[in-house]
């Protein structure tokens, strides 16, 4: 099995590689705008008090304070991109794991080999870990250097804490596409399952929060992770993390079980 | 006592409605080189990934090397004494051939991956992607192989080689049979079957039809005669000791099955006038049309089987002929 892994995280190189060096740009432009923004003086209050309260929670979360810059990471660099864009992206990947097998052909010549389809489920999964480890190691060194740079000062710590709880949120994320990959043969159908469900839950959750719905958004995961309260606040919500974790870990073994009784049609 | 090679046993696979096969039920014994012979649509793909466990039958029991393979773990187990040669496979055309055969040799070994690839040879460094329909058969030889299994199936594994290839191919599986290696697989074409193959299942329609010793195929294959003759004899004239069905195609183009007692047809032959002859080989399809179906005309019933089959008697449109009383 650790053959598989180290097989299936090889092939994913490059492909860590090319995002890692798009977000490190992300976060680059998005630091570099702050000081000028902070500096033109406009009253973030104000302007996000005028939208919506839906619009507020999705790319808001629980931030109070978007004028100082763990505010202003927040809701321009986390809720986006590492909540919504980096969630549909893992799940969009990992929906590839075994589709993208079956739809090219290559299943035969996997299924072959003296390893059971759980473990080939599990460690196709795991591959991706590293590129996750990897995007947010690198992108909290990033945004600590972005942030000295523009001469601002963050809690390297929090900022830590934050990325490796993100590590476990895009774990989950993926394990949607991992299921996706499972159900259905075709590559495209399965990543559209994925992206489909993860940026549903995401708006169910921002458009149901603080309203009498809210409990239809509880399965989001987004639901369990707010990247304001753990930075600015320090706050980690330990259910919440577990929520993920579980949710993780059922979806794996389910995909792994139902792997082992598909047919797999040539 | 050693358990058999691969061991069916009603193995059926419906999809939906759709049959794919139906009550299979043969064992190959170790050392073998069995065929799985019918024609496109047969069945025969069915078969084999029901038999390695990537379907999961309706009904119906496979074991391979005394394994179960409905057993997640002793499918595992198996599996290290397999090999497998796909139908139709891909392999990742970003990798080279060599990545693959690392790769397939951490999973399972490859100690007999040099000598493979010398008998073998592709262009192993280059990505797969330009690889040429018969340089990726050639890559599936070599890791189907490399790991020395005990047990090696495979899916028409000759499409695509080259004439040469296809003999060194023959060559090494007349080779690994010697050394004890079990080996089955599929094919359409008689010719290849008969080369290497010890017996054969005859699969048609989703059934098994007739396992053969390879002997009594060659025997039922014969040649096909194709005559046109000015005179238009009744069909009784050609019932002959070698003929084994005949019938008029058209008005005076007679179509013979012949199966020695050549001089016998010759002779009758020559007292009409023969505008135009045809002597060749029985393909499989003729085999088929004349061995494996009903039959409700035709000119003898002689020569029919009498070798060691393991016959199945069935209903439906399928069924064999009755068994032969006059061998």
């Amino acid at each position: 099995m650790l053959e598989l892994y180290a097989f299936e995280v090889r092939r994913r190189g490059r492909q860590t590689l090319l995002l890692t060096v798009l977000l490190v740009a992300t976060i680059g432009l998005v630091v570099g705008l702050y000081p000028s923004i902070a500096a033109s003086g406009v009253d973030f209050e104000a302007y996000v008090e005028s939208f919506p309260p839906e619009v507020q929670n999705a790319f808001l979360g629980s931030v109070e304070n978007i004028g100082t810059v763990e505010g202003f990471l927040v809701t321009e660099l986390y809720q986006f991109v590492w909540v919504l864009l980096l969630g549909i992206y893992f799940g969009y990947v990992a929906a590839g794991a075994i589709a993208g097998e079956i739809e090219g052909n290559s299943i035969d010549l996997l299924l072959v080999n003296p390893v059971s389809r759980s473990r080939i489920v599990v460690a196709k999964c795991f591959s991706l870990l590293p590129t996750i480890v990897v995007v947010n190691g690198v992108a909290w060194m990033a945004v600590l250097a972005a942030v000295a740079f523009v001469g601002e000062d963050i809690d390297p710590l929090d900022l830590l804490v934050l990325h490796a709880l993100f590590v476990v949120y895009h774990a989950s994320s993926a394990t949607i596409g991992l299921l996706a990959s499972v159900l259905v043969d075709r590559v495209r159908v399965a990543q559209g399952i994925a992206i489909a469900v993860h940026f549903a839950l995401y708006l169910v959750d921002s458009l149901t929060l603080d309203t009498d719905y809210e409990w239809v958004g509880d399965l989001a995961l987004s639901r369990y992770f707010d990247a304001g309260a753990i930075l600015v606040a320090g706050d980690v919500d330990w259910p919440g993390v577990a929520y993920l974790v579980v949710v993780a870990i059922v979806l794996v073994v389910v995909s792994a079980e139902l792997f082992e009784r598909k047919d797999v049609t040539g | 006592m050693v358990s058999p090679a691969i061991e069916l046993s009603g193995l059926t696979k419906y999809y939906g409605d759709v049959r794919g096969i139906e009550d299979l039920t043969l064992t190959v014994e170790r050392g073998e080189v069995f065929g799985f012979l019918g024609p496109n649509g047969a069945g025969k793909s069915t078969a084999i990934r029901a038999l390695l466990g990537f379907l999961r039958p309706t009904s119906g029991e496979v074991t391979l090397l005394g394994k179960r393979v409905a057993d997640r773990h002793e499918l595992v187990e198996v599996k290290h004494e397999l090999g497998h040669i796909p139908g139709d496979f891909a392999f990742y055309d970003s990798l080279s051939g060599r990545r693959h055969l690392d790769y397939y040799e951490s999973l399972r070994g490859g100690e007999r991956r040099a000598e493979l690839e010398a008998l073998f040879p592709a262009p192993f460094d280059r990505k797969v992607g330009t690889y040429s329909r018969g340089n990726r058969q050639k890559l599936a030889i070599v890791q189907a192989f490399m790991h020395d299994p005990t047990l090696v199936v495979m899916d028409e594994p000759t499409s695509g080689l080259d004439p040469l290839v296809q003999r060194t191919f023959y060559e090494f599986l007349e080779a690994e049979r010697e050394r004890g290696v079990t080996v089955l697989f599929s094919s359409h074409i008689l010719s290849e079957v008969r080369r290497v193959c010890d017996r054969v299942a005859v699969i048609r329609n989703g059934r098994l039809v007739a396992v053969e010793d390879i002997d009594t195929l060659l025997r039922k294959s014969g040649k096909v005669v194709r005559a046109t003759l000015t005179e238009h004899p009744p069909i009784e004239t050609f019932d002959l000791p070698g003929v084994v069905r005949g019938e008029y195609e058209s008005k005076g183009v007679l179509k013979l099955i012949v199966n020695g007692g050549y001089d016998e047809l010759l002779d009758r032959l020559s007292s009409y006038t023969v505008e135009d002859i045809e002597i060749r080989e029985a393909s499989l399809e003729d085999v088929f049309m004349h061995f494996y179906t009903d039959r409700d005309d035709g000119v003898t019933e002689n020569e029919r089987s009498e070798g060691d089959t393991e016959r199945r008697e069935r209903d439906g449109d399928d069924a064999l002929p009755a068994e032969s009383t006059d061998a």
